[in-house]
């Protein structure tokens, strides 16, 4: 029994050792474009995160009574278009309008970035993921390479994301946010210690899930995690899409704030 | 019975109608969803750009007056998966459509966009590709 168990130990570590070395492969057939592998059998391996994806839209991801008077704070005092709870609509766009990604065209940053229902690519190479979210064209990386998370990076809207393969599952972690932006599109905020885990699973071919677990020892009085599944899309492409506060401008000038008028 | 069956009939509507005006970023609370507004228009401008297109046309109103509206549509990269794949041509200015919309709930002459039905008879609406995540309501 005692040789059984260290048998299953061994299987088991040997299986952690090994995972991190398949981490950048992919089954894919050298010459076979991907499209075609895709939507062929047999489906990719549970190592493979390749592909376009896309989730539906988020409004509101981390519940009120979670939040620590700082954050809560800071949630009330939002001005968005959006209806959310008794907060005051306004319609002026950049004048007062509190939501970074409107105000000053700022990067989503992670996780935001997730919650509109654009697309994003995931490619895989050795010792790191890409992702290319379609989201104002955001760009991160995910090294895959063995690294440790460094101790204290500098500070960035994406942060700093390490992952490692846990049986099928890749975890990765991040910190080194700059707490510029929310968490979600209802305005939750998020400060500098946040700490996101998400772990990143491929359930077929046409769907992943991932898990994001929320640590945020300013803005949370206890984790939070949330799941979500997300459909593949082999013939979409991700196509840019910059903010810019021109075309802003010209869009509250000409529809949004005549929509608000007398509100 | 057939009053709970209309009962689910209408909950299900209504949770389609709310899911549709959560889809972007600067809210829309400001459109009347209850309502959909159908007008021959011609087109005076066409903007395909971000964060969003924009429709200008003339209609005329119940009475014979001509109106101005610019109704709000979605982004390029969205759109063109929904189908509009002339891009930036789908529409010029002098064409004749039909364009369906939501109003703003205060009179001004802006809208959300439901579709567009051209000269052609082809429709262009938007939504229908984002919204086939599994368990999602669709938009519409």
């Amino acid at each position: 029994m005692r040789i059984r168990n260290f048998g299953l130990i061994a299987l088991a570590t040997g299986m952690f050792v090994i995972s991190p070395l398949l981490a950048g492969q992919t089954p894919l057939k050298s010459g076979v474009p991907k499209e075609k592998t895709q939507n062929s059998k047999p489906a990719p391996g549970p190592h493979d995160l390749t592909g376009i994806w896309t989730g539906p839209y988020e409004e509101s991801i981390i519940p009120n009574k979670l939040l620590t008077p700082w954050a809560a704070e800071k949630f009330n005092q939002q001005k968005t278009e959006r209806q959310v709870g008794d907060r005051p609509i306004i319609y002026d766009g950049e004048k007062n309008n509190t939501d970074p990604l409107v105000k000053g065209c700022d990067p989503p940053g992670v996780p935001r970035v997730y919650y509109h229902p654009r697309p994003f690519e995931i490619m895989q190479i050795p010792g790191r993921l890409i992702l290319h979210y379609e989201e104002y064209n955001t760009f991160r990386e995910i090294w895959t390479d063995g690294r440790q998370i460094p101790n204290d990076p500098d500070p960035t809207w994406n942060g700093y994301s390490v992952g490692r393969w846990e049986g099928d599952t890749l975890v990765v972690d991040t910190i080194g946010f700059n707490g510029k932006t929310w968490v979600d599109n209802a305005g939750h905020p998020m400060s500098d210690a946040m700490h996101l885990t998400e772990r990143f699973h491929r359930i077929d071919r046409d769907h992943m899930s991932i898990e994001y677990t929320f640590e945020d020892r300013k803005a949370l009085t206890a984790p939070f995690t949330y799941k979500k599944t997300y459909d593949a899309h082999p013939d979409w492409e991700i196509t840019e899409y910059f903010c810019t506060m021109e075309d802003m401008q010209e869009f509250y000038k000409h529809v949004m704030q005549p929509a608000g008028k007398g509100k | 019975m057939k009053i709970k069956m209309a009962s689910i009939f209408a909950m299900t509507f209504g949770l389609l109608i709310i899911s549709a005006p959560l889809l972007a970023h600067h809210g829309t609370a400001a459109y009347d969803y209850a309502r959909t507004v159908n007008l021959k228009a011609t087109i005076t401008g066409f903007v395909w750009a971000n964060p969003h297109c924009q429709i200008e046309f003339d209609a005329k109103d119940d009475s014979g007056n001509a109106q101005h509206w610019i109704i709000e549509a979605f982004n390029p990269a969205m759109l063109q998966r929904d189908g509009w794949t002339k891009g930036r041509e789908s529409m010029k200015p002098g064409d004749e459509v039909t364009v369906s919309f939501h109003p703003s709930k205060n009179g001004e002459k802006v809208g959300i966009l439901d579709k567009v039905t051209l000269a052609s008879g082809q429709v262009l609406r938007q939504h229908a590709a984002q919204s086939q995540a599994p368990g999602d309501a669709p938009y519409r």
